[in-house]
């Protein structure tokens, strides 16, 4: 019999419900293999390893008198710029050391009261935007795990989690998923409140889930949204983004070139496509809009603080704050005019397809290129990515299906017989 | 600075580069080189976005927030 930490959500949840697992058996065991692992992944900023049991034995309990949630036992990090009660929400800035909420983000209140019990704050790169964070790619601990939610991807590769929440404000949990090998889901803009999470840009600050498979990522979205799962079209209609394949590495673009040719085997309309609007255009409007809110959100914080600032972010405060007020309003503008035609664009395919990042994990150094992911969140559209291959010096590669606002649950459906078809790389054993 | 769709992504680095020598002292300044290069050149594609004063869909933020699902 496996181990609890070899399970994914979907199976925890399975287990409890059939009496053939306690919450309190799981937390331990991911608790077990975080303390052995940590040292290799740095994925966690602070474990609670105590609250997190105490809510697993009231779960047990609770389950004893009949008492059994959605996502009963499903433990769960928290990336640390998200507030959960009692522990500190430090975003890697020294200034917030023991900086303790008092109480729940709104989406940690709701997973708690599903049954999901939060293991502790996953590293997040310095308030989400581009320092690197301190985390290792499981695959490859010379190569980045991506950013910003960097210890939420890497900790549920190396199944110290099953589960965790990210942001994404460029491509923040899209690429941790594509880099470290597991799957990101981030829904229509403000589908998930944003209550008790430290902004980055306003408008473009999501909420995401990363996870084993899009099954998990559907349990999870369905139990937060009390929506009803749909079923994936018999043959669907799928636009393979070629702007984004003529961005990417060789060996990334072809990757999703057999991808699409299984798909359409198994029965998809697969169909290349162009986009309606200039891809450097979506990028140009997403980096001013972002820059611009970056540099408003933390203008005092900087003044405060200058040293304790990453370099990276540093520059894009100072940077962002000399945008003159004309070019910020008509980028904002323009994106309502590439929304309207880009909704038009995506309501004639069930998904685009595209790789979830343009390479394969870089160097430490950086955090990795976003362009395959924002424009994503420039238009609040929802967006998966699923681990699909592994590049020929064996580091992963995602495959990335974007739908229409609204259709979040018509997007899971699809990813789900995607993911069926294609199949989903595995991941690294860690512990030989 | 104006916004001028004409303005080269040169000529916008420029008026950046002088903005933040005066903002934060050149030796600062210096270190921003490559980003007010990045930004310069999103500036210029932003300013020569095509888009008439009645090309885009009203503005909503007047409106009350979009209910969520979740």
């Amino acid at each position: 019999m496996s181990a609890p930490w070899e399970l994914t959500a979907g199976e925890i949840v399975a287990g409890c419900r059939a009496g053939e697992l306690r919450a309190a058996e799981v937390v331990e065991s991911f608790l077990d293999r975080s303390a052995r692992l940590e040292p290799a992944i740095a994925a966690w900023a602070t474990l609670d390893p105590a609250g997190a049991l105490a809510e697993a034995r009231a779960l047990d309990a609770a389950a004893a008198r009949g008492d059994l949630r959605p996502l009963q036992g499903i433990p769960f990090g928290v990336k640390d710029i998200i507030d959960v009660r009692g522990l500190p929400t430090e975003a890697g800035f020294a200034p917030y050391a023991g900086r303790r909420a008092a109480r729940d983000a709104a989406i940690v209140a709701q997973l708690r009261a599903l049954g999901a019990i939060p293991l502790g704050k996953t590293h997040t790169t310095q308030f989400a935007n581009g320092d690197p964070a301190p985390t290792f790619n499981p695959f490859n601990r010379e190569h980045t795990p991506g950013g910003s939610s960097a210890g939420s991807g890497a900790a549920v590769a190396a199944r110290m989690t099953p589960a965790a929440l990210g942001t994404q404000t460029a491509g923040s949990v899209l690429r941790p998923a594509a880099y470290n090998g597991v799957t990101g889901f981030k829904p229509t803009f403000n589908w998930f409140s944003r209550a008790g999470v430290l902004p980055l840009a306003w408008s473009l600050d999501h909420l995401g889930l990363l996870v084993r498979t899009s099954v998990d990522a559907a349990l999870l979205y369905h139990a937060l949204a009390e929506s009803v799962p749909e079923s994936a079209p018999a043959a669907p209609r799928i636009g393979l983004v070629t702007d984004f394949l003529e961005r990417s590495q060789p060996a990334v673009a072809a990757q999703l070139e057999a991808a699409a040719g299984r798909l359409r085997d198994a029965g998809a309309r697969v169909e290349p496509v162009r986009l309606p609007v200039e891809l450097d255009l979506l990028l140009a409007v997403h980096a001013v809009i972002m820059s611009a809110e970056v540099a408003a959100v933390h203008a005092e914080a900087l003044n405060a603080h200058p040293d304790d600032y990453g370099p990276w972010i540093r520059a894009e405060i100072e940077a962002g704050q000399l945008i003159p007020a004309a070019y910020d309003i008509k980028a904002r503008r323009l994106r309502r005019r590439l929304g309207a035609v880009m909704d038009r664009f995506l309501a004639g395919f069930d998904a685009l397809l595209l790789p979830t990042a343009s390479n394969t994990p870089p160097g430490r150094e950086s955090t990795g290129d976003r362009t395959c992911q924002a424009p994503w969140s420039l238009l609040g559209t929802p967006a998966i990515s699923l681990p699909t291959a592994l590049s020929p010096d064996r580091l992963p590669i995602g495959s990335q299906l974007v739908a229409r606002r609204g259709a979040d649950s018509a997007l899971l459906a699809l990813a789900g017989w995607v993911e069926s078809v294609l199949g989903l790389i595995p991941l690294p054993e860690l512990d030989s | 600075m104006r916004l001028d769709e004409r303005m080269t992504a040169e000529a916008i680095e420029q008026v950046l580069r002088r903005e933040a020598d005066a903002a934060y002292g050149t030796a600062r300044s210096a270190r921003l080189d490559g980003r007010l290069n990045q930004l310069a050149g999103w500036l210029a594609r932003v300013a020569a976005g095509p888009l008439g004063p009645t090309d885009e869909a009203p503005d909503q933020s007047g409106q009350p927030p979009q209910e969520s699902p979740a």
